[in-house]
């Protein structure tokens, strides 16, 4: 039977000096664009660096498309890929080398990965610096390289931590559209972020974590629908159910 | 140079410090202020323990080498730092963190390579290299009269001297302050600016791409390390290093003995080498979490970086073996055993005690966590060094 769900998490608790994820489960339908919302410290990038094996969880399971993370590891990491807020790239390699390495390490077959490559660059608007190294390169255009690099090997989850951060409105614009592609190519796309109106525009589900606990998880329509009345945006819908005090009345 | 360097430009402060509303000059003479303290501390941890316990139980006039130690702190920071000036106005600034390292370097090593060199040629060898400069300094009267013989005085409590010195250490750290807000702010500003050369790679991208984990991470090892001109020239400064010792133990030793000190030494290089290169692949890793997420294991990206680290050294090998097996075909296939063996357990040593951390961050940071792992290889060069050397030893009387 084919697996339903890119993503299932069940029961997953994890500690540092407090407890920052409290028995959370979440299950992601595959083919979507899901967007974890939560205030500052809610656990979200814990949950996702967990979830992509950086992380090790202290109690829960996890399965990404079936497979399950702590017992097999190597075939969930092979059809996953990772984007942090801190693109992970090297500043003295050039675009194209640092694809070429990233290829070598999902071990795809050379001659897909350079066509993939050349693809991906000409898409991202790389490929007239394919050459030149990294280290001067503005933040959008290595966010821009760090997420070719995530495709090249074809994920079919991608899970990507504040993509957003720091870009300008055209490059956030290209790499929001980049994810849109990949949920209809059939991948499915995880992210965080701050930005409210990102999540609303863009995702298919919203999940929304506070204390290391979700809080909420459905489309826009079911939120909106378990916050109250029909007329409350999805701001409203997060301040009311992560429960942060209305500071427009306070200043008032 | 090293200091200047640091305070400037890695320090990573100025942005915040221009833009507050400070003056310039204040800023830049509090940076030149830190470099002379940095460098006079440096000096006071090596030589005060030694001069305060003389100076309190005795020798009170003492006092003038304090006060010299200071005012060599104060010059040598200055010209230092007017030496990494001249540099960043001269070259590319995408190059000058590179030359003041290199031309550092060098100068640092100049002092060592010299005393070898003149021990090397003094009187067949006898006298130590600091002997024959201490003659020479005793034959041209250095530091009995004129400006040498001031500065010597000064330094035994001679108040006018000592004053003089002060003075003039005073003027240049003024005139460097000057200096230095009138030629680094420029260089400064430039610096931001600079751009990475670009050139096709022959044979088009399709020619860097490979599904073998070994390949990819020897080329971006190797890529990583050419490009970065001012840790290879360290890695090479430190094999220059044990060329005069090399020298000194070929001197003494009779002809039966030069081909397996070759080995020996041979092995103990390269092995040195390959500890060297593999603290540089395995902990001066940029993006650690990339190679975590991905389905390779941390097992197989490790060996993988070993096997860089053999490749790496593999021309010296290479070198070496040809060299040996002019003498012995054997004794050259004894050696690169040993070589392959020795130079596998040092970067596999490296594997297990170092950590990753940003390249950018490597010099600094990395000298406190590698320091077992260094005496570890150390020791353990030694041991195949004597290896290399015996099998040498008995395997050219074979063939």
């Amino acid at each position: 039977m084919a697996e339903t769900y890119a993503l299932r998490i069940e029961g997953l608790c994890k500690s540092f000096s407090d407890p920052v994820i409290k028995d959370l489960s979440l299950s992601i339908p595959k083919g979507q664009l899901y967007a974890l919302l939560g205030p500052n410290g809610s656990g979200k990038t814990t949950t996702l660096r967990i979830v992509v094996g950086l992380l090790a969880a202290d109690q829960g399971r996890i399965e990404i498309f079936g497979h399950d993370t702590r017992r097999d590891p190597t075939a969930a990491k092979a059809i996953t890929a990772w984007l942090p807020d801190e693109p992970m790239i090297y500043d003295k390699l050039t675009p194209s080398e640092y694809l070429a390495f990233v290829a070598g390490l999902w071990r795809v077959e050379p001659a897909r990965a350079a066509a993939d490559a050349e693809r991906l660059m000409r898409w991202l608007e790389l490929w007239d610096h394919r050459n030149t190294r990294c280290e001067g390169f503005s933040r959008g255009m290595k966010q821009k390289v760090a997420l070719a690099g995530a495709l090249i090997h074809h994920p079919q989850l991608l899970v990507l931590d504040e993509p957003l951060t720091g870009l300008d409105a055209n490059m956030a614009r290209a790499v929001k559209d980049a994810l849109r592609a990949q949920v209809e190519a059939g991948a499915t796309v995880i992210i965080t972020t701050h930005i409210l109106e990102v999540a609303e525009r863009l995702a298919d589900r919203i999940g929304i974590i506070s204390g290391g606990k979700l809080l909420a998880e459905g489309t826009q329509a079911e939120l909106r629908a378990l916050a109250g009345p029909e007329d409350m945006t999805l701001e409203d819908t997060f301040i009311r159910l992560t429960g942060k005090p209305d500071r427009r009345a306070a200043a008032q | 140079m090293v200091e200047s360097y640091q305070a400037l430009d890695r320090s990573g402060d100025l942005d915040l410090l221009l833009s507050a509303p400070v003056a310039q000059r204040f800023v830049l003479g509090a940076k030149l202020s830190r470099i002379v303290v940095t460098v006079a501390l440096s000096q006071a941890g090596i030589f005060l323990p030694i001069l305060i316990p003389i100076l309190i139980l005795g020798h009170p006039q003492l006092w003038g080498a304090v006060a010299l130690m200071s005012v060599i702190a104060v010059i040598s920071s200055c010209l230092g730092l007017g030496a990494s000036i001249a540099i960043a106005r001269t070259f590319n600034p995408g190059v000058t963190r590179t030359v003041i390292q290199v031309v550092a370097a060098v100068s640092g090593g100049a002092v060592v390579i010299g005393t070898q060199v003149a021990q090397f040629f003094s009187d067949e060898g006898k006298s130590s290299g600091y002997l024959v400069f201490n003659a020479w300094f005793r034959d041209h009267q250095v530091g009995e009269r004129g400006l040498s013989g001031l500065i010597v005085q000064a330094a035994f409590g001679n108040v006018f001297g000592a004053i003089m010195l002060v003075a003039a250490a005073l003027s240049v750290f003024g005139l460097t302050s000057w200096g230095l807000q009138k030629s680094f702010l420029i260089g400064f500003q430039r610096a931001g600016m600079r751009v990475a050369g670009a050139r096709e790679p022959r044979g088009g991208i399709r020619s860097l791409f490979s599904s073998s984990l070994n390949q990819s991470v020897l080329v971006k090892e190797v890529k990583l390390l050419q490009r970065d001109p001012a840790l290879v020239f360290n890695l090479a400064l430190r094999m220059i290093y044990m060329v005069p010792l090399m020298l000194m133990l070929f001197r003494k030793a009779g002809s039966a003995y030069i081909l397996p000190m070759t080995g020996g030494f041979g092995v103990f290089l390269l092995t040195q080498l390959a500890s060297n290169i593999a603290t540089l692949t395995i902990s001066g890793e940029d993006t650690p979490d990339l190679l975590r997420v991905a389905p390779t294991g941390t097992a197989s990206i490790g060996k993988a970086k070993v096997i860089a680290s053999l490749a790496m050294i593999s021309p010296l090998m290479v070198v070496f073996l040809i060299g040996i097996s002019l003498r012995s075909w054997l004794a050259a296939l004894g050696v690169l055993i040993v070589a392959i063996t020795g130079s596998a357990g040092a970067a596999y040593v490296q594997l297990r005690l170092e950590k990753p951390m940003q390249r950018k961050r490597f010099g600094r940071a990395n000298a406190r966590g590698s320091l077992i792992g260094a005496l570890i290889n150390l020791a353990l060069s030694v041991v195949f060094c004597i290896l290399a050397g015996w099998a040498v030893w008995e395997l050219a009387k074979i063939g």
